[in-house]
């Protein structure tokens, strides 16, 4: 979804929005249900934000990876 | 062999053929190309678009056609370049390159934004106001898509709780 959004050819594309509002409706959603309850110093925007540390990595790592053949 | 006979097509027949922007492919073949030099490329059509518009009487059939022509290819640098930064975020390593590709194409938009705002008065049934609405909105990606790296930029030092995230082997 990260990827789909950020990463857009058409930033005004309708798939473009449509996933990043999954996006932000994912991370909220994860926030209420595993961070809030148990980690109280982390806020939203914390959150927020190393998850897309973690999409950038995650999506590094499989640019770099060679297919498989 | 197929690499070969294409490097002697011309644009046009590149992108013809393969439906994919030259841009897009000169990222992928050279990897060196950066947003600066992408930015320094596009910028040709916004200056001509200037220039054009200096030359041109607004009240004249034959200037309006000229005018629209130099805002058409405005558009296609203006698209092209929003492609072109998005591929090399895309491909960046740390969140410190892509913030740095999306600035400039922040500037980018900005500067097709400045030119485009007196022009829209002058010549406004050219398509300017148009592109001018479309410059607003790629501005507003690419600030939104810098704010996002920002953002977690700005986490990259809080200490992550054990175990939050899936440990990538």
């Amino acid at each position: 979804m990260f990827d789909r959004f950020q990463y857009a050819d058409d930033p005004n594309s309708p798939s473009c929005k449509e996933a990043k509002i999954q996006f932000n409706r994912l991370v909220n959603q994860l926030f209420d249900d595993c961070v809030r309850p148990y980690y109280q110093s982390l806020t939203l925007v914390q959150f927020r934000g190393q998850v897309i540390s973690e999409c950038k990595r995650y999506l590094n790592r499989e640019r770099k990876t060679p297919p498989s053949v | 062999m197929q690499g070969r006979a294409w490097q002697s097509l011309p644009v046009q027949a590149i992108e013809a053929l393969s439906f994919v922007p030259f841009t897009a492919i000169l990222v992928r073949m050279t990897g060196c190309l950066t947003i600066d030099d992408v930015a320094r490329l596009s910028r040709e059509p916004i200056e001509g678009l200037r220039r054009t518009a200096a030359e041109l009487d607004p009240g004249d059939a034959d200037s309006s056609r000229i005018f629209a022509k130099e805002v058409a290819r405005v558009e296609t640098a203006l698209k092209q370049t929003y492609k072109a930064a998005a591929l090399m975020a895309r491909r960046t390593d740390t969140l410190e390159e892509e913030a740095e590709v999306w600035r400039r194409m922040q500037e980018f938009a900005g500067a097709v934004v400045d030119v485009l705002k007196q022009l829209t008065e002058v010549f406004p049934n050219c398509g300017t106001p148009e592109l001018y609405n479309l410059a607003l909105d790629y501005r507003l990606a690419a600030d939104k898509r810098l704010a996002n790296i920002s953002e977690s930029l700005q986490c990259q030092n809080l200490p992550t709780p054990e175990g939050l995230f899936p440990r990538m082997t």
